[in-house]
């Protein structure tokens, strides 16, 4: 058996002044080139949760390791295998798509010839090569979430994080990126993905892990967590039956 | 590490190139002060005494005082005389002084000559004859008025210098009046004390006296140079070096809006995820904003030697003192660069940290005698102006275009600077790796 690309063990994290953990005894693992879902309403702990997985946040309990490595104690080892398309733009939006890859790619230590395929490799992933020249803030919603996703895979990560990265967007520019993370993945990389559209996990994850309250409500595929409850049609009904209807903020 | 480093560089040039509000800040202000207040103060420094005054005199005497109280004037270097003889009152000629066309008016009357030499000859007289009788006699005025802007140290230096000169016209004056009364006040004296054979003997060899004040030097009183190239405080020297520091400290706008923009827009926490980016930030940004601050204090400085001279001003004078000039202002620059850093990591939002950065020169600058000198300020400011970083960059450059100094006798304020920068970069780290 193939060694976990990710290992979490009963991750604890408290905010001051909060008397209630806001993640509270999560596990999991990830094997090489998995891609997860990871559900739950508004406060559930979703980002606090991927937030202690890429090694933003250091857990107050709990282990993590990534690619074997201890990632609480050294989290500047394992941060080259980590990629990251947060919701928010992480890009210079008065700079060109090339001079963001670049700035991105030579962070990571990429250059001459290197930087050079990469940064065309993921504008053709992201279908933007005919937009490198231009700045980030003429280009439209959709095309910013595809430059973000760019920028977080230009140093070809073993595991993306994407956080809500459909935020906001039109039905085509939606259909494009899951395209592209169908195919990053089918590619090797391992991917935790969070949004509240339960079709595109349905379409795109081949494990779900629903948590609420801090805690893992649920985990499994889409098909075998629907066997399970006969009573829900989609996933979105099963995710409203273990989490309940009442609003949460 | 190089290459991130680089990779920083280069981007905080991209975006600077891009951003023409903080490329206004950092290059169209800076000049754009130093062109208002060079030219704003070239009027106040004609008023405080640091320029030629001009003075209006107005000679209704036509004799032989005033030729004379116009020579010795014209020999005051900083002085520009008009003279005219014609109409106008003491009343005009107050009128006009104060409309701020002459710093200074002086009338002299119809007849003071004449006056002068009656009441002195009726002095020396009554001094050595005390008992004939003299008709009574006044001592005339001579009749002077200053433009209200005109300060407390160049009135005091005018008044001085217009009653100097008439004392001394005066004294000469008195010195031959006794030149012409004395020798008959010996002769009468001899002949009524000690008879007609001495009066006869005396008559045969008469007395001379030669008590000319012309031919008297008076005591010579020089200013010492400190240095070689001793340069006096004009308008130029002093705010050209002075509002480039203050355009050098505004390197921080920029600086800590790029950081706080990063925080907001989620650049921040892809940059947490690249391994040992956190010292790449730092240093990259600075050496970023130093070059630019270099290229910003260079263009200052031309401007003040080419630019402001076309406008009717002094031309800067470096007194080849640029590689030292260089220094400092990179020294400057870096404690600014700290603040920005500081800023950038501490600060909540974009507002806060413009607010507080410029709220923050401005006291600084203030404190640090970029808008007036230090020592003109009360004694407890002068004290706390010690503070200012903006004041340590004005005292080092100070040293070097107006005292004649070299960047050796600059250390003391180049290592405070320094130690600025040092204290800023600790806590803008420590600040950074909590957060990474």
């Amino acid at each position: 058996m193939t060694r976990p690309v990710l290992e979490a063990t009963a991750l604890v994290k408290c905010y001051h002044g909060q008397q209630r953990p806001a993640v509270d005894g999560i596990d999991l693992v990830l094997q090489p080139g998995e891609l997860i879902g990871l559900l739950g309403p508004n406060g559930a702990g979703k980002t606090t949760t991927i937030s202690m997985l890429s090694t933003l946040m250091r857990p107050d309990r709990g282990t993590l390791c990534l690619d074997g490595v201890d990632a609480v104690s050294a989290p500047q080892n394992v941060r080259r295998l980590i990629g990251m398309v947060p919701q928010d733009l992480a890009l210079y939006p008065s700079l060109t798509l090339a001079e963001n890859l670049r700035f991105w790619g030579r962070l990571y230590g990429l250059k001459g010839r290197t930087l050079d395929q990469a940064l065309e490799w993921c504008v053709d992933v992201t279908g933007l090569e005919a937009f490198t020249g231009r700045c980030i803030d003429t280009f439209s919603g959709g095309m910013k979430r595809r430059a973000n996703l760019a920028a977080g895979i230009i140093h070809r990560p073993r595991i993306l994080f994407l956080d809500e990265p459909t935020v906001g967007i039109d039905a085509q520019s939606r259909h494009q990126i899951l395209t592209n993370l169908r195919h990053l993945n089918k590619n090797g990389m391992t991917m935790v993905y969070t949004t509240h559209y339960m079709e595109e996990v349905s379409q795109l994850c081949q494990r779900v892990v629903v948590i609420d309250e801090g805690r893992e409500v649920v985990s499994g595929s889409v098909d075998s967590l629907l066997a399970a409850h006969p009573e829900c049609d989609h996933l979105e009904d099963l995710f409203l039956k273990l989490t309940g209807k009442h609003l949460r903020d | 590490m190089l290459w991130p480093l680089w990779a920083v560089i280069v981007k905080e040039l991209q975006l600077l190139r891009r951003d023409r509000g903080g490329l206004a800040v950092l290059f169209i202000m800076p000049v754009a002060l130093v062109l208002v207040v060079c030219l704003v103060q070239d009027n106040i420094l004609k008023t405080s005494g640091a320029a030629a005054v001009e003075v209006l005199v107005v000679d209704h005497d036509q004799s032989t005082f005033g030729p004379w109280l116009i020579a010795q004037l014209r020999q005051q270097g900083d002085v520009h005389l008009v003279v005219v003889g014609d109409e106008r009152s003491f009343a005009q000629v107050q009128q006009q002084v104060a409309c701020g066309d002459y710093q200074l008016g002086i009338y002299l009357a119809p007849g003071l000559s004449d006056a002068l030499q009656q009441a002195l000859d009726s002095q020396v007289r009554g001094a050595l004859f005390p008992s004939a009788s003299l008709p009574q006699t006044t001592m005339p005025s001579v009749h002077y008025s200053f433009d209200p802007a005109v300060q407390g140290g160049l009135r005091s230096g005018l008044t001085g210098l217009v009653q100097q000169v008439a004392q001394r016209r005066l004294a000469e004056l008195r010195l031959q009046s006794f030149q012409h009364y004395l020798p008959k006040k010996v002769e009468h004296y001899v002949a009524q004390e000690l008879g007609p054979m001495f009066a006869q003997a005396l008559a045969q060899h008469p007395l001379e006296l030669q008590l000319n004040g012309d031919n008297h030097d008076g005591l010579p009183v020089t200013p010492l140079a400190s240095g070689d190239h001793f340069t006096m405080p004009t308008s130029i020297q002093h705010n050209v070096p002075a509002w480039s520091i203050f355009g050098l400290f505004f390197i921080i706008l920029p600086l800590s809006t790029v950081m706080l923009q990063e925080r907001a827009q989620g650049v921040f926490i892809r940059l947490q995820l690249v391994p040992g980016c956190a010292l790449s930030l730092l240093i990259g940004r600075v050496i970023a904003y130093l070059m630019i601050s270099l290229v910003q204090f260079v263009l200052m400085l031309s401007f003040g030697r080419t630019v402001l001279p076309l406008l009717g001003t002094d031309q800067l004078d470096l007194h080849g003192q640029v590689p030292g000039l260089l220094v400092i202002s990179l020294c400057v620059a870096l404690t600014a660069c700290g603040f920005g850093l500081l800023l950038g990591v501490y600060a909540r939002s974009s507002q806060q940290a413009s607010l507080t950065a410029a709220v923050t020169i401005v006291i600084f600058a203030a404190l640090g005698g970029i808008m007036i000198p230090v020592y003109l300020m009360p004694e407890v400011m002068q004290t706390v102006s010690a503070v200012s970083p903006l004041g340590w960059g004005m005292e080092a450059m100070q040293i070097l275009v107006l005292r004649g100094g070299s960047l050796v006798e600059t250390w003391p304020y180049l290592l405070r600077l320094l130690l600025c920068f040092s204290i800023c970069c600790v806590l803008a780290w420590r600040g950074l790796r909590r957060r990474c």
